[in-house]
């Protein structure tokens, strides 16, 4: 009977420790955070547009398009191999990606162009690889990337005629702070994303 | 000489339980909140996002846009090692690295590092059933 009070004491607290965890979890939330609305692909608006050869010779990249159900614009970038959209693992073995809440979404009415960066370290059967990508509203009639590096030409990456994505696959991996993008639109006007910012210049003759 | 003492049995008061229980529950929460810190919210929501399931090898690292920032990064590890990165410019694009875009990976050993420029700077989230 002397075991009685520890033991009841003991009980009391495990109970108490439980209803701490629990009361936590109600605060902190559970395993799964909530999906934003702009991430989560309308049904039916994916496309693949456009494509660009490997820098060495791999298979082509390619950038999936869609709308999200809030109706931001998304862009993910992968590989393409007979007609599937999909990844490289570190092993060199091609798998098809599912459509999925992964891509670059953003408000294209705020800003005229989305720009990510993806980077892919080296694996036994998979050079490392930086792959610039976005997607740009229809006003926008030129996009130039200009790598810090001199070793590393400037391009123009196509711009995809029907959804406005565009890619740069890239060999190795690159800061994303060292490509910087000027993006030119129809008026004449530009905006530089050096990723601290972005720069606005008026058009030619503009005062 | 020093008479023999008399030990007084100590009683369970009312005050010492209550204490006893505050201590326990406190105890509890902290445990919960040091193995949940895989997504927070400090002013914009970032962190590690576990799939449909905790062990089926899809996750993320998010970094939601908002707060003025004009940069964001996630990249991914697993046991420690890189295993790729999404950086992301913009003030509304969210940066989302899902680990299927690079390989297969153990969900439990993987963490994501993420920053938002103005906002926070790098810093680690792990999984949340973490096992690294």
């Amino acid at each position: 009977m002397r075991l009685t009070r520890p033991l009841k004491l003991g009980a009391a607290a495990l109970g108490a420790a439980a209803l701490g965890v629990s009361a936590a979890s109600a605060v902190v939330g559970g395993a799964r955070a909530p999906t934003p609305p702009s991430q989560v692909p309308l049904a039916g608006s994916d496309r693949i547009e456009p494509t660009a050869p490997d820098p060495v010779g791999g298979l082509d990249w390619a950038v999936r398009v869609y709308t999200s159900t809030s109706g931001a614009r998304c862009a993910e970038v992968g590989r393409l191999s007979g007609g599937r959209f999909g990844q490289v693992d570190a092993s060199g073995a091609f798998y098809r990606l599912e459509l999925d809440e992964s891509a670059v979404c953003a408000d294209l009415t705020v800003e005229p162009v989305v720009v990510a960066v993806n980077a892919y370290p080296a694996g036994a059967g998979r050079p490392a690889r930086t792959v610039l990508f976005g997607r740009a509203d229809p006003a926008v009639a030129d996009v130039l990337v200009q790598p810090r590096d001199a070793s590393i030409e400037d391009a123009h990456p196509r711009i995809g005629a029907a959804a406005g994505g565009f890619l740069l696959p890239l060999a190795g991996t690159i800061e994303a702070r060292a490509l910087p993008v000027t993006i030119r639109l129809d008026d004449g006007r530009t905006a530089v994303y050096d990723w601290k910012g972005v720069r606005h210049n008026a058009a030619a003759g503009d005062s | 000489m020093i008479g023999a003492s008399h030990a007084r049995p100590r009683r369970l008061t009312t005050p010492l339980l209550l204490l006893v229980l505050l201590c326990a529950f406190s105890f509890g929460a902290l445990v919960r909140v040091a193995f949940a810190d895989h997504y927070h919210v400090t002013c914009v929501g970032h962190g590690f996002v576990h799939g449909n399931r905790l062990t089926d090898g899809s996750f993320f690292g998010r970094v939601d846009a908002g707060c003025g920032s004009t940069l964001r990064t996630c990249d991914l590890y697993t046991s420690g090692s890189w295993i790729g990165g999404v950086t992301v410019g913009g003030t509304t694009a969210t940066c989302t690295a899902w680990s299927a875009e690079f390989g297969s990976y153990t969900e439990c050993a993987s963490t994501t590092h993420v920053a938002s420029s103005g906002v926070f700077s790098s810093h680690v989230h792990k999984a949340s059933n973490w096992c690294g």
